[in-house]
């Protein structure tokens, strides 16, 4: 078969054994989308076909049959990689600042907002003759610029 | 000539006539003399040329199978089919570098039109100045650092190859051009602004510059949804949006720019806003900078980067240029901006303010998000990762927020509130709470049956909008509703558009969260011959069989799918999945066999299989409801995107605004 020829050049590149793999629920995959494949670029467990990726299919589908609940499953494997593993960072220390992230932008930005808005309303009340002479004339220039079509 | 030396030639001068555009419009400026700026607009017009005959050129080289020329005979190969030679110029860093510097002198040229017309003598020379500046970043760093047309001394007979994830879809042929025509074209309201603030005129450019944003805006937004679909479609996984690194800095510069489109209106109608849209356009542009350097840096692990180089620091560099002429400029004239006025909460400018708050705030996450893993190891060593689950979470609340004010803002009023508009509200507010009561009573989960309700609710803000304008419309002139809605139509280009932009979002939330809440995922090892039945269809793993191709081998796996069930699956048929294994990379690269319909789509992997004797194979089975939809919500908001873009006759004012509320 030609097949088997050039396979074995291919198996090279690909070190898992060739034994089939067991078949794995949906609940596996769900898992496995929680956790960083650590060889990839950037890919989950689930979604990776590396040979990791799929090793880490295999002990989830284990642990799942033995009954274990996913928090274990995966305290399992930040034992072994540490948090790096998880694709949700833990919502303490350093990486606590990311949950928080759109608290502080909407606060920061808000905070900018509201400054704005009190200067532009300070405007307001404030004497029309602090606009100077020069500034009118610029104004009054732009105004007849012969084209201001959107 | 050989094409080597034509596209190193090209790009010589392509460099040189930046720089002497910069220098020229520099002196136009600064001696305010219209001969100057002449030469800088023919300059622009060179720079284009060149550029053209050296991208040309670099076509040829891949074409003729020149691999004397470096990136040729890195990043390609003579077994290529012709259209993978076609779009091998993107493939790679220098080439879509090129790419890059030819659109952005593209951008230039078009601007350089405006010049006597719209830009006047003040602000032309800093217009044009700005965009020659980035071109001579872009062809500096070609000519200096990445440069694709290093003479290789001992060609090989035949190159590297492409990348295999760009050759497996044509889609790989588009969605990049469209990214880069995105991402180049939000360059021009930058000059634009630039230009406001050197010649201290904060009112006008943000009229001139609607345009060009909405151009830019509906080719990132075509960019994104091509991207996902070639994700889908591709990577193997059933999905289409990974919150990776590269995705995101793709969603950045949309956000921000999306953002700014809301908050320019603000400056459009009143005047306000003036430093704000100063700003969010400079963060706009510098964010897709920032998402280049992201990609080409390699800081961050992605999978997409598919090109990465030496010229991270220089795009870092040029960032951190960009930043400091849009804010240092808006830092000097900030004292100067005159805008007075008062914003009322309840009104029109009040929504699109909140809504360019959460997508300010939407986009400061993503960064943050992004960037977080670098942060924390640079501060403790310590190795994080920031994913999706991460993403998708804070993505809910924000989403929620922001469809909520998207059927609000239209509605309301630039004015106060009145009875009209209370009872519209009462009307979207009816129409959410029975849509989210309808997703419960169906057993749908919480998300998905507030995103049913937001997608009434947006749906009847939309219709109250257009009914009451044809009402008026056809009782004040006689005619029938339907010529009135022509008629509307036509003479409200923008605000139809819009809706039909604002529908395209809330269909694209709600396929977003059925297809991301129910989609399932099953895998299965089958013998030849042995049968799955899953999900309302019986899957029959038919053979495995090798075949070679001309650049790569693939392992074929052919299935076949029958309905079990009336619901669900309906295409019965033979398909074949495979796996196709490339010289130049590690592991083998899946085509999914993606079947499509209306409601669910159905998507086989061929994971594993047999490789001594071929007697079994893995399946993957996906199946995600809705997703097809995603695909139309997508060509829906480009498509109300080239509404509001196409030229007509009838053109509405867009510019009630009086004179006091100007500068």
């Amino acid at each position: 078969m030609a097949l088997s020829l050039w396979l074995g050049a291919v198996s090279f590149a690909q070190p898992t054994p060739n034994t089939p793999p067991p078949d794995f629920s949906p609940r596996v995959f769900e898992i496995a989308g929680e956790l960083r494949c650590p060889v990839c670029q950037g890919e989950s467990a689930a979604e990776s076909n590396a040979g990791i990726a799929v090793e880490m299919r295999r002990i989830i589908a284990e642990q799942l049959a033995q009954g274990k609940t996913e928090a274990e499953i995966r305290q399992f494997f930040v034992e072994r990689y540490g948090d790096w593993i998880l694709y949700e960072p833990p919502a303490r220390g350093l990486t606590l600042w990311v949950w928080l992230s759109p608290l502080i932008g909407l606060g920061l930005l808000g905070y900018g907002l509201w400054r704005y808005l009190a200067r532009v309303r300070a405007r307001v009340q404030a004497p029309i003759a602090d606009v100077s002479d020069e500034e009118i004339a610029r104004l009054e220039a732009e105004l007849q610029t012969p084209e201001r079509k959107s | 000539m050989t094409p080597g030396l034509l596209g190193g030639v090209s790009l010589l001068a392509a460099l040189i006539f930046s720089v002497m555009g910069l220098v020229l419009s520099t002196l136009a400026y600064t001696l305010r003399d219209g001969r100057y700026l002449e030469a800088a607009r023919r300059l622009s017009t060179l720079s284009l040329l060149a550029a053209l005959v050296s991208f040309g050129a670099l076509e040829w080289a891949i074409l003729t199978n020149d691999f004397s020329v470096s990136y040729v005979a890195n990043h390609s190969s003579a077994n290529n089919p012709l259209w993978v030679k076609l779009v091998t110029p993107w493939a790679a860093l220098e080439g879509s570098i090129l790419l890059w510097a030819m659109l952005q002198t593209a951008y230039t040229w078009l601007l350089s039109l405006r010049v006597g017309q719209g830009l006047d003598i003040w602000r032309a020379p800093v217009a044009l100045g700005t965009l020659f500046a980035v071109q001579v970043f872009f062809f500096a760093v070609m000519v200096f650092v990445a440069h694709p047309f290093d003479a290789v001394p001992n060609p090989p007979p035949d190159g590297r190859g492409t990348n295999p994830l760009l050759q497996n879809h044509w889609m790989m042929a588009v969605h990049p051009v469209l990214m880069y025509l995105g991402f180049v074209g939000l360059s021009v309201p930058f000059a634009y602004a630039v230009a406001a603030m050197v010649a201290k005129r904060f009112q006008s450019w943000i009229f001139e510059t609607r345009w060009w944003t909405l151009v830019a805006w509906g080719f990132l937004t075509a960019a994104i949804f091509t991207g996902k679909w070639w994700s889908y479609e591709i990577l193997g996984w059933g999905g289409y949006w990974a919150w990776d690194p590269v995705e995101n800095a793709s969603i950045i510069p949309w956000l921000l720019a999306t953002a700014f489109l809301h908050t320019a209106q603000v400056q459009e109608r009143k005047g306000l806003f003036k430093g704000w849209n100063f700003a969010f356009i400079t963060l706009t542009f510098a964010a897709t900078v920032f998402g280049t350097f992201l990609t080409r840096s390699g800081v961050i692990q992605s999978v997409h980067a598919f090109a990465s180089g030496p010229v991270g620091a220089w795009f870092l560099l040029f960032l951190l240029g960009v930043m400091a002429v849009g804010l240092g400029l808006l830092a000097r004239v900030s004292a100067e901006i005159r805008e007075a006025g008062e914003v009322r909460w309840r009104s029109r400018e009040g929504a699109l303010l909140a809504g360019a708050l959460f997508f300010g705030t939407f986009a400061f996450v993503v960064v943050l998000g992004t960037l977080w893993p670098l942060v924390v190891e640079i501060v403790s060593g310590a190795k994080v990762s920031v994913g999706a689950p991460f993403f998708n979470q804070i993505s809910i609340p924000l989403g929620i927020f922001m469809l909520l004010l998207m059927g609000i803002g239209p509605v309301l009023p630039w004015r106060h509130t009145n009875a009209q508009v209370m009872r519209n509200l009462t009307a979207m507010l009816i129409a959410l709470g029975v849509g989210t009561l309808l997703g419960f009573g169906l057993g749908l989960t919480l998300g998905v049956s507030l995103a049913i309700g937001l997608f009434a609710y947006n749906l009847t803000a939309i219709w109250l909008m257009v009914a009451q304008g044809v009402r008026e419309r056809a009782r004040a002139l006689g005619i029938s509703a339907g010529q009135a809605l022509v008629e509307l139509a036509a003479s409200h280009k923008r605000r139809f558009g819009s809706h039909i932009v604002h529908f395209g979002i809330a269909l694209a939330a709600l396929t977003i969260a059925f297809s991301q809440t129910y989609r399932v995922t099953e895998q299965k090892t089958l013998q030849v011959g042995e049968a799955w039945q899953t999900r309302g269809m019986e899957v029959r793993l038919l053979s495995i069989s090798a075949k070679e191709e001309s650049n790569r081998f693939a392992a074929i796996a052919p299935i076949e799918v029958r309905s079990t069930s009336l619901e669900g699956w309906g295409s019965d048929g033979r398909y074949q999945t495979r796996l196709n294994f490339y010289p130049q990379m590690g592991s083998p690269l899946a085509t999914p066999v993606v079947k499509y319909s209306l409601y669910n789509d159905y998507y086989f992997v061929l994971m594993q299989f047999d490789q001594e004797r071929g007697q079994w194979a893995t399946l993957k089975i996906i199946v995600t409801p809705m997703v097809w939809w995603l695909w139309v919500s997508g060509l829906i908001i480009v498509l109300g995107t080239l509404y509001i873009l196409w030229p007509s006759g009838a053109r509405v004012a867009s510019r009630q605004i009086s004179p006091t509320a100007g500068d």
